[in-house]
């Protein structure tokens, strides 16, 4: 996902009460910049063990792999349930998360593209 | 998980016995004069009534704990410095002593309030009670609590425990806390958001009042953070009460975590000598997957084991269930027979929030569940992520509560030292901050981006938060704090649903839109999953209702409702709801999955959803990032209702292209063709 926008009213009341960009806020503007990374761990992998095929980094790395929430556990009954639901959908799906991990890929190391 | 684990020292303290004992007799002696603080030894300062017996028996025991042995040097020092900061490990007995001793400090006075904050609910009130007994009083009289929706207190009481944040919600009537002469934050490591934005909160303050004495209380590990924070305040170490604990790493990374942890316990029960084992995992569903797993493979050894007893610990575990965790290790078989062990299989409850004796061995894959927020996707969630070395620290201490234990980290030395981050990032950078901001502003604190947080929070974080409050209309295109911002500042509730209350009376649905909100928020699953509690069990959603109908008729905001049969009664409470909740929208698209609107995140119906057909537009109250994104509580609202409600945010001039977007233009459209007509016609 892209950051927050200069057109954005947030953006812009922050303006408003004295930041400024590229800046941290807190007493001496030390803050840190960019929010905390968000990660969605679907699999049972310990600590340090490293993926089968690695893979980018990508930031907020939600639901950017397919293949994997079919082998977690976790899943498995909750899919049970939503499988009806769901199957229709699925490829579709597939395609548009394909889709997303590009965009964020070229997001990643092309940010002037997006 | 290779059999041959690496060994490392402890790390923790080991309290010497004989030295215990030996300031033991200088402790006792202390203690015996600060009970006579008054004329008579035999006559509770507080209530004038003889001390029970009860009182002296209590006093016993707690004259052993390791802070008494600093009683003297803590009362010199909190005469001597406005701000003093106090470092103690479990177990030290800071909670409930170190505010007894406040009491007692010199020129305090009889009438004068002390202030100690908590964390988490559960411990308010039970601390309190603690408290209430070894001071020999009646609990809610000179020694009370505070809680959102519940206040145990009187004008009698010098003692009060309260979550921090309703100590935030005082600043709010009395913003310079005037009822209080001395503040305690306890648990300050913690870090959640309340005490963060009550750190700064207090600074400011304690420049304003002299005679405001603060006293930060926290676990060892950022101790040195606070003291540079807090400009160089003194700091106090009290020994905690632990054993110490052995560390054993894996030799390589795990595949499959669980699966090693389920190793683990069945390596111990057969190789380790007595004592009961604690595993850390995530959440419910893996914990009751590895509790059937652990009885299968120890049950399938026969007898030549010891029996177990292998109970399960989250939150949302019926009362019943959570108090076997207490219960004791099953006996051997036969006499003289492998003994019996009691496994305990937990989330991060068992951390810190709660304590089970008779742990020797702890588990810890090294992951827990925990908040996060994403203000570019606007999600606040609970997610699976690797603890802190802080945590794991926390988790190997609790193996070393009742005798020297041991600790299985299921990760490598190296990824200890590599992978896992010093300190868990704090609350406030890791939550939506609406209700924050709404707070502060309250507060008068307008230059919200020179604010002095320990550790400020991501611009984004900050602009999303401002973006909200100015959709709901809580501030103005400056920035400012409007009436309807300071009413809804008012309900201790996330702003969406203050507004939707504020604004019922207009839909006719004051009252249902009370129950729904009180129903709402008696049920909030972060707060459940951190304090080990059924939320059913503890308030009714009742009293809930009747806090909030007292805050609605201080604004004269009636109580209404339409008739129930009439085809506006359900009508009025979903527009309500959006009125609320227009942010929180998403789309059935052609495809058949539904888009977040402006966000366009694809998302799916919560099985859990009690609806019948798929609407083409819903609301939605959570939003739930897993393996799949779900949203959960939603309604099912009208497109034309988005265009008449809040037609600022639906501003299709600054709309992401998609579905949502045309299908708006349409409603738009035929609106202006209906007022065409309407004027046509007139």
């Amino acid at each position: 996902m892209a950051a927050i926008g200069s057109s954005n009213i947030g953006f812009k009341l922050l303006k408003k009460s004295g930041w400024k960009e590229g800046t941290g806020l807190g007493a001496q503007e030390q803050g840190r910049l960019e929010p905390v990374e968000t990660r969605v761990k679907n699999n049972k992998r310990g600590i340090g063990s490293k993926e089968s095929k690695p893979k980018p980094k990508v930031e907020d790395d939600v639901e950017k792999d397919p293949q994997k929430p079919k082998q977690d556990m976790q899943s498995k009954k909750r899919a049970k349930l939503a499988a009806k639901r769901i199957r229709k959908i699925q490829e579709e799906e597939k395609r548009l998360q394909e889709k997303e991990f590009e965009m964020a890929f070229f997001r990643e190391f092309w940010p002037d593209n997006v | 998980m290779g059999t041959e684990r690496k060994r490392k020292v402890s790390l923790f303290d080991v309290v010497d016995e004989t030295s215990v004992s030996a300031k033991l007799g200088r402790a006792a002696t202390n203690g015996a004069a600060a009970a006579a603080a008054g004329a008579n030894p035999t006559v509770n300062r507080w209530n004038g009534r003889p001390y029970s017996a009860r009182y002296f028996e209590i006093l016993e025991k707690r004259l052993t704990l390791p802070v008494w042995q600093q009683k003297d040097e803590f009362l010199r020092a909190l005469r001597d410095n406005q701000t003093l900061i106090l470092v103690g490990e479990t177990g030290s007995g800071k909670t409930t002593q170190i505010p007894q001793f406040v009491l007692e400090a010199e020129g305090l006075g009889n009438r004068s309030m002390v202030a100690c904050t908590q964390p988490r609910r559960v411990a308010a009130m039970s601390v309190s009670r603690r408290v209430a007994e070894e001071m020999d009083v009646t609990i809610g009289e000179e020694v009370g609590y505070s809680i959102r929706f519940e206040d145990c207190s009187s004008h009698k009481t010098v003692l009060k425990y309260l979550t921090d944040g309703m100590l935030l919600r005082e600043a709010m009537a009395d913003p310079l806390l005037e009822k209080y002469k001395v503040i305690v934050l306890d648990e300050a490591h913690e870090r959640t958001l309340a005490t963060d934005v009550l750190f700064g909160l207090l600074k400011e303050v304690l420049k304003n009042r002299l005679d405001l004495k603060l006293v930060v209380m926290s676990a060892t590990l950022e101790a040195e953070k606070f003291q540079g924070y807090f400009s160089g305040a003194p700091l106090m170490k009290v020994p905690g009460r632990l054993h110490p604990v052995e560390i054993f790493y894996t030799q390589e990374p795990e595949r499959d975590y669980l699966e090693a942890a389920i190793r683990t316990v069945v390596q111990i029960h057969m190789c380790e000598p007595a004592g009961d084992i604690l595993v850390f995992l995530t959440g419910e569903e893996e914990i009751e997957d590895a509790c059937r797993k652990i009885n299968k493979e120890i049950n399938n050894m026969g007898d030549q084991v010891g029996p177990v007893k292998v109970v399960p610990l989250y939150s949302t575990l019926p009362p019943a269930m959570q108090q076997k965790i207490f219960e004791a290790a099953p006996a051997p078989l036969k006499e003289g027979g492998p003994p019996g062990r009691k496994i305990v299989v937990s989330t991060n409850i068992a951390e810190t929030s709660l304590t089970i004796d008779g742990i020797v061995y702890v588990i810890d894959p090294g992951f827990s569940k925990q908040k996060v927020y994403n203000p570019r996707i606007r999600v606040e969630s609970l997610l699976v992520s690797p603890i802190s070395k802080a945590s794991a620290h926390q988790r190997a201490g609790r193996a070393g509560r009742t005798q020297p234990g041991k600790c299985f980290r299921l990760y490598t030395e190296k990824s200890f030292n590599e992978d896992l981050q010093p300190q868990t990032y704090p609350e406030i950078l890791r939550s939506n901050l609406a209700n924050t901001v709404l707070t502060l502003k309250k507060l008068g604190i307008d230059d919200l981006v020179h604010f002095d947080f320990m550790d400020p929070p991501a611009p984004e974080t900050l602009m999303r938060a401002l973006e909200v409050l100015n959709y709901l209309g809580a501030l103005d295109d400056d920035g400012n704090l409007t009436q309807l911002g300071e009413m809804m500042s008012e309900f201790p509730l996330d702003p969406q649903m203050s507004k939707m209350l504020v604004i019922s009376p207009k839909y006719n649905c004051s009252n249902e839109i009370l129950s729904i909100s009180a129903m709402l928020s008696d049920e909030d699953p972060q707060w459940c999953y951190e304090n080990f509690i059924n939320s059913r069990a503890l308030k009714s959603a009742d009293n809930v209702r009747q806090q909030l109908v007292r805050i609605m008729t201080r604004f004269n905001l009636k109580m209404c409702s339409a008739d129930f049969n009439s085809r506006e009664y359900y009508v009025n409470i979903r527009k309500a709801l959006l009125a609320g909740y227009f942010m929180q929208v998403a789309h059935l698209e052609r495809t058949g999955h539904y888009l977040t609107v402006k966000d366009n995140q694809v998302v799916h119906l919560h099985p859990s959803n009690c609806m019948d057909h798929k609407p083409e537009w819903v609301i939605y109250n959570e939003y739930v990032l897993t393996t799949r994104n779900f949203i959960r509580t939603v309604t099912d609202i009208r497109g034309e209702w988005l265009i008449d409600i809040a037609p600022h945010y639906y501003d299709l001039s600054n709309f992401p292209s998609c579905e949502a977007k045309r299908v708006l233009e349409r409603l738009y459209n035929k609106r202006e063709r209906e007022r065409t007509t309407t004027r046509g016609r007139s």
